[in-house]
């Protein structure tokens, strides 16, 4: 290759990464891990995008007492106003204790809503002839009635205009929420709703304005009531909390595990090696391959989700081998020149490379996009690292041998994919003794790791947890918060979605009949869906008229209760009925109700887009249900008509079916691959044959391990064995091309590749092994599991392969003779 | 200026000792049965609402009802508070034990507490914040000593007569300004009761619901 070419690779590497790191952007969104055609995962994304405020912090407070927790709270809610700045509102107690006047508005708009028929009664209601007998009925309601809440409700409802089918839904629809999504039943816990006054959509935002909220109630905390606030726990959650968490934990991870790789890799090549110059070279070069494939990740992707950028670890503990088995066979052959080491090492470390990056890109065919992504990146990294590490990493380390000798035969292309063809007269000169010990050792892992595998292996999590972001702070306060409410917990969410109000609600009927007959059948226990409350566009222009009848009925209303001896006080809510039926009578197209009060309950289940209306249900699953199988068949029935049913558990079933269906589509053609790569580099069946049984001892020994240790497999750990296929091989690669380049001396072999691999070996288990520290379960889980397969193959590639090897070989000998 | 303050503090210690005979008759009371007059005070109305009622009472139970004819009917068992009403056909049920801790508790207790048996029993529940003798009767003013059944009751007044300590009023000030005030008459004490005055026997057309569980 002409210096000039060899040049411009080099200066078109350059522009793709300088255009990447232009197009690098950084998505935290967990559920872009998923794959998008999944309805779960589409419901769950609906649910999260218009249904958790992106700009509303939930804040929980414990106290000793419940007098405490609500003085507290209370005052807490008035210092947050005051800063208008940084909170726009505060809601720590229902909004009708604040403001019942607004309810008028949305009581109107509910019988707006009513069937003609049931609006046309009002008019009959409220004739003047009737109203004196409304009105004596309501003063013997209030001198009779014990119930607290008829009693509550008549005074202030002297018409008795509460009285509708639709409030009957309200009121369970909000699940007693009046006060239940504010206080727990002894009254020392309580809620506040904060309401940011600054767009919270990205990780920096969201950082700054809770670092301001938390200055706040730091400040509050140690004013004039210092005392009152001793004993009393603050804690933070809310999707600007759990944000703010994901990102802080990926730049947490990042940091850690890149760190912690890198200091053991220079750790182990410094007990190895006892050199600082090739040490810190490579360190050098392992960093600026990591920031190269970041930025080609983003020329390739795009948008790069933070759970992928567990890469980085894994990528330096593999990268790090190529250079590591380069250098050791600079140090073994001090005569060769750089160009000849690179003819000897290179087919290894390319079909290494080669399969090391298929097996990652292969993770593309797992279904789920976030741990595509992440094999993506390990793949560019790691077709990064064999070019630098091939070409760059030894010539400034030995720069007496970086020319070609004069009677050296020239390098061409196919000697970097080609293995020289070495003598193999003296194979079997391994130490017997030796080889006597490692058969030993064989016999009992596998006797050992077999039997706990018989007895047991490994089973499957089919939950969703492995997707579910890692206990932080707003993670437990969201539970502690369902506890202490007495919500249920983990239930689904139905969300139906339509272009206009009409559209939906004829969905909405539908997923109605489908929940009844699943009722029913007992698959599900109940479920919320606020059919009663959707608005009717029919019903609506049908009820102009009536409601331009009782709009002006408001001074006759008056009149009436004032002679049978109510005051003004017992007339604010119906005339405030009244008034949102004359506005209602003048209005054109479907009404909404607009008013803080009517917002502030209607964000909690209706969302509303230029293009689309969404409306949120809750469907509790039965306790003794048919199982998950049966609810994805129910989802996949309400999906028909763009119902969509999710939830974190029908996530987990639903994702981990599709990883199991593509499982053998991933591990199938890496298993070829496999072969293909020990053909193309053996081109013997004894070494292909004892490069699988490597492979194969690894899985028995992971599956053991995974046994003893208790873990399981779930949608995201089960992509370690193309990983462990495709990563493993190599070291049988380089192990068995150095006995055959040694004639088998197992001695000069453990020498010079076998001490390269401990180490490789070493930092691969310390990549995988420092994304085991993930804060997402599932990557975790995945780095965990690999780590201990990489290590199983490694060790068993040094010390057991080559006992193997040299028997085989002996016996293959005496065979053809 | 001292004379005033003896003959008050005299005049306290009387009521207090009053107040504690009172207490005293009611250890030896069984059973009080009565007719009242019950008065609500409310804000949005502008003259209070009067009822005729009767009212029986035991140890741990009572029957009152509301109304001629019976409006409304509340049946206190050990186990559950019942509100009925037969015009309606409707019935609530108050299991006792399932009253979640919190104001809701304290003022059923407070309910409880309003028809005290002993006086460390009432102390547990009220300050004591004034007495006062007017026409024969005895006015005991108590004050929920918990901030959170403040929130819903805010006084509770208990007359008696003075003469035979037999109950002459009972009166709960609600701390939105309402009241609700019974004035019993024909008190009668320890005559034997109906045992079916405090059961249940609901017929099956009637709708019960249990508001507290909803």
């Amino acid at each position: 290759m002409s210096s000039f070419l060899r040049c411009w690779w080099w200066v078109f590497l350059l522009v793709a990464v300088g255009l990447g790191l232009w197009r690098l952007r950084f998505d935290v969104d967990v559920l872009d891990l998923l794959p998008p055609d999944e309805r779960a995962v589409q419901g769950l994304k609906l649910y999260q995008q218009h249904f958790t405020d992106a700009r509303e912090l939930i804040l929980t407070m414990r106290a000793p007492d419940a007098e405490t927790a609500e003085r507290l709270a209370g005052e807490l809610a008035h210092f947050l106003r005051l800063q208008t700045n940084l909170v726009e509102d505060v809601t720590w107690q229902p909004p009708w204790m604040e403001h019942p006047e607004q309810l008028g508005e949305l009581l109107g708009w509910l019988w707006f809503n009513q069937a003609p028929k049931d609006f046309d009664t009002l008019t009959n209601r409220l004739a003047a002839d009737h109203l004196r007998s409304v009105l004596e009925q309501t003063k013997q309601v209030l001198a009779t009635s014990m119930s607290p809440m008829d009693l509550a409700r008549r005074e202030f409802d002297p018409f008795d205009l509460l009285m509708m089918p639709a409030l009957t839904n309200l009121t369970s629809f909000s699940g007693g929420q009046d006060q239940q999504m504010f206080a727990s039943a002894d009254g020392k816990f309580r809620v506040l709703y904060v309401e940011s006054a600054v767009d919270l959509t990205g990780y920096h935002p969201c950082e700054g304005w809770l670092k301001a909220i938390r200055a706040v109630l730091d400040k509050l905390k140690s004013g004039q009531e210092k005392g009152a606030w001793k004993g009393v726990v603050v804690r933070y959650t809310g999707r600007p909390v759990f944000v703010r968490e994901i990102a802080s934990s990926m730049q947490r991870d990042m940091s850690h595990s890149v760190g912690a790789t890198s200091v053991i890799i220079a750790l182990l090549f410094w007990l190895v090696h006892r050199r600082l110059r090739p040490m810190l070279w490579l360190l050098a070069l392992l960093m600026l391959i990591m920031g190269a494939t970041l930025a080609l990740g983003g020329l390739v992707l795009g948008t790069i989700s933070v759970v992928s950028m567990g890469f980085a670890a894994v990528l330096l503990g593999l990268a790090v081998d190529y250079a590591v088995v380069h250098y050791q066979e600079a140090l073994a052959h001090p005569q060769l020149s750089v160009p000849e080491i690179r003819r000897v090492i290179a087919p290894s470390i390319l079909w290494a490379a080669i399969t090391t990056t298929s097996a990652f890109l292969a993770l593309n065919c797992s279904g789920l996009p976030g741990l595509g992504q992440l094999g993506t990146l390990v793949a560019i990294g790691i077709a990064l690292s064999a070019l630098v590490m091939v070409m760059i990493y030894l010539p400034p380390l030995f720069p007496e041998r970086r020319k070609p000798r004069p009677n050296q035969p020239p390098l061409r292309w196919w000697n970097y994919f080609v293995a020289a063809r070495e003598p193999t007269a003296n194979e079997s000169t391994g130490s017997i003794g030796h080889s006597g010990f490692a058969l030993l050792l064989t016999g009992l892992i596998l006797l050992g790791a077999g039997a706990v595998v018989c007895v047991r292996r490994p089973g499957i999590d089919r939950s969703g947890n492995a997707l579910q972001p890692q206990h932080g702070e707003a993670q437990t306060a969201m539970e502690e918060m369902t506890t202490e409410l007495g919500l249920p917990p983990q239930p689904l969410w139905l969300i139906v979605s339509g272009h206009d109000e009409s559209e939906v609600y004829r969905r909405l009927t539908n997923a109605e009949e489908l929940l009844d007959a699943a009722k029913d059948h007992r698959l599900i226990g109940r479920y919320l869906l606020p059919a009663a409350l959707w608005p009717r566009a029919e019903y609506q222009g049908v009820n102009r008229k009536t409601a331009a009848i009782l709009g002006t009925k408001g001074p006759q209303l008056r009149d009436a209760a004032l002679a049978e001896g109510f005051n003004t006080n017992a007339l604010v809510l119906t005339e405030e009925l009244v008034r949102s039926w004359a506005q209602a009578s003048d209005s054109a197209g479907v009404l909404w109700p607009t008013n803080h009060l009517s917002q502030w309950l209607l964000k909690r289940f209706v969302a509303r887009t230029p293009k689309n209306d969404f409306v949120m249900g809750l469907v509790y699953p039965a306790t003794h249900s048919a199982g998950d199988a049966a609810l994805t068949d129910l989802s996949k029935h309400l999906a028909q008509d763009h119902a969509l049913l999710s939830g974190w558990t029908l996530l987990g079933e639903a994702t981990l079916k599709r990883v199991e269906s593509r499982m053998w589509v991933v591990v199938m053609p890496m298993m070829a691959l496999v072969l293909l790569s020990l053909l193309l580099a053996f081109r013997r069946a004894k070494e292909i044959l004892l490069g699988g049984a490597v492979l194969g001892l690894s899985v028995i020994c992971l599956l053991a391990t995974m046994t003893l240790a208790g873990w399981s497999w779930n949608l995201m750990n089960l992509m370690a064995l193309p990983l462990i296929l495709g990563t493993g091989v190599d070291y049988t690669l380089f192990i068995q091309l150095a006995l055959r380049r040694h004639g088998g001396d197992l001695a000069v072999v453990r020498r010079s590749v076998g001490r390269a691999l401990i180490l490789c070996g070493g930092t691969a288990v310390a990549g995988f092994g420092s994304l085991g520290f993930s804060s997402n379960p599932g990557m975790a889980s995945l780095g965990r599991v690999c780590a201990v397969g990489i290590g199983a193959n490694v060790l068993i590639s040094v010390f057991l392969l080559p006992a193997w090897w040299t028997l085989y070989g002996s016996k293959f000998k005496v065979q053809s003779q | 200026m001292l004379p005033v303050l003896a003959v008050a503090v005299s005049h306290g210690a009387s009521n207090e000792a009053e107040f504690d005979k009172w207490f005293a008759v009611q250890t030896n009371i069984q059973s009080w049965s009565a007719d009242f007059i019950q008065t609500r005070s409310l804000r949005v109305l502008v003259q209070p609402l009067t009822t005729p009622g009767k009212v029986w009472v035991k140890p741990d139970e009572f029957r009152w009802e509301l109304g001629q004819p019976v409006q409304t009917i509340v049946l206190r068992q050990p186990d559950q508070l019942l509100v009925i009403y037969p015009r309606l056909k409707r019935a609530e049920e108050y299991p006792l034990n399932a009253v979640p801790s919190g104001p809701f508790k304290d003022a059923f207790a407070l309910l409880d507490a309003s028809l005290p048996h002993d006086r460390a029993t009432m102390e547990r529940q009220f300050h004591l914040l004034s007495a006062e003798v007017t026409n024969s009767v005895l006015q005991m003013t108590l004050q929920p000593r918990s901030e959170s059944g403040r929130k819903f009751i805010r006084e509770i007044i208990i007359g008696f007569h003075t003469n035979d300590f037999t109950i002459a009023t009972t009166e709960m000030r609600f701390a939105d300004g309402s009241s609700l005030r019974n004035d019993l008459t024909n008190v009668v004490l320890n005559r034997p009761m109906d045992a079916k005055l405090f059961e249940t026997n609901l017929p099956p057309d009637y709708t019960v619901a249990e508001p507290l569980r909803q």
